[in-house]
């Protein structure tokens, strides 16, 4: 073990040192993305046809944002894959299947889907926008 | 909550020390990872040293946006950083013995190479304009570059702008041309996020 000047816990040897000095180097004066909110939701063309209006929940996997459709005026849902540079394939495959099953669903209960595209950004999918409370806090409170 | 969590929840708030500490835990096994995945033909240009410089880079760049989803989950965010990495070095090295590997790109001045970068980050229709005049596209990407780290700065520069090959880079860089395919590769992700937003390098927002 060894002591770093400025540190407040000794690294184990062996511990790439070096390369983590030079990745925090290269990141001091670098612009850091952060966790979207308001005013850095994705730019506006990211998902073509829709306008992204806000977030609504970002989970491990992916993010649902109100979107605006202009051609046909309607406000709905959109779920996209976040992290590209770190996106894992599982993910994507789930994310998949999640559009091939809810494709498949037709009932008055079950958020309809509308569209899904892929865009250099990733994959995204366009449902129903249900007002209200999201389901996970409603049953965590009855 | 456990050291390691804390020191998660500390990372995603800022704290470089954490960050630190927490990719120093996981060094020994991420630096396994690469090392059967390399084919014997790209050990000359591509080593795991390589891959894990660029991970780590992302990870302090990213670690804002990481989202913990239980135990083990910052190791797995790193852990597939590394694996996309070393796919994206691997594809461009595949990439080349297919196509030379130099360049035959000429650019009737230096403003073209700012229009013709800036043309190919939209066409993926992420940022907001295609259409920029020759000076404006000099501003918006020279603004831009400040922005990311330094490396990435200088392969944009080197490969884009300059439009030297690969190996020339590499050469300028002190590096295996590996890894300035991740380096590349990176370094266009994060310009096209940061071209992405309107409002920080266009007068007139799309």
């Amino acid at each position: 073990m060894r002591k770093r000047p400025g540190h407040d816990r000794n690294l184990p040897d062996d511990s790439g040192l070096s390369l983590i000095e030079y990745a925090r180097e290269q990141t001091v004066h670098a612009k850091k993305p952060g966790k979207p909110d308001a005013q850095t939701l994705p730019p506006p063309d990211s998902f073509p046809g829709f306008r992204i209006v806000s977030e609504l929940r970002r989970g491990g996997q992916g993010v649902v944002y109100e979107a605006f459709q202009p051609t046909t005026k309607r406000t709905v849902a959109l779920k996209a894959l976040h992290g590209r540079s770190f996106a894992d394939p599982r993910d994507k495959a789930r994310f998949d299947r999640e559009i091939e099953i809810l494709a498949q669903l037709k009932h008055p209960n079950i958020v309809s889907l509308h569209d899904a595209a892929v865009t250099d950004q990733g994959p995204f999918f366009v449902m129903d926008l249900i007002a209200g409370r999201p389901l996970d806090e409603y049953v965590k409170d009855q | 909550m456990d050291t390691v969590d804390g020191d998660v929840a500390l990372a995603i708030a800022g704290d470089v020390n954490a960050l630190e500490r927490l990719i120093a835990l996981h060094h020994k096994d991420l630096r396994q990872l690469p090392d059967g995945k390399i084919a014997r033909r790209h050990r000359a240009v591509l080593a795991a040293d390589d891959v894990l410089q660029v991970t780590y880079t992302e990870a302090f760049l990213r670690i804002g946006q990481f989202s913990p989803d239980g135990r083990g989950s910052f190791e797995g965010w790193l852990t597939r950083g590394a694996e996309n990495n070393l796919k994206d070095a691997i594809r461009a090295l595949e990439r080349e013995k297919r196509r030379p590997r130099d360049r035959q790109i000429v650019h009737d001045s230096d403003a073209d190479s700012y229009t013709t970068l800036l043309a190919g980050l939209s066409a993926s229709g992420t940022t907001p304009t295609r259409h920029a005049s020759r000076e404006e596209a000099k501003a918006i990407i020279d603004a831009a570059l400040d922005e990311l780290p330094p490396d990435y700065a200088k392969v944009i520069r080197l490969y884009d702008l300059d439009g030297l090959p690969i190996d020339e880079v590499a050469k300028s860089l002190g590096r295996r041309r590996g890894a300035v395919h991740m380096l590349k590769a990176r370094a266009h992700e994060r310009l096209r996020e940061l071209l992405g937003n309107p409002t920080r390098f266009f007068s007139h927002p799309a």
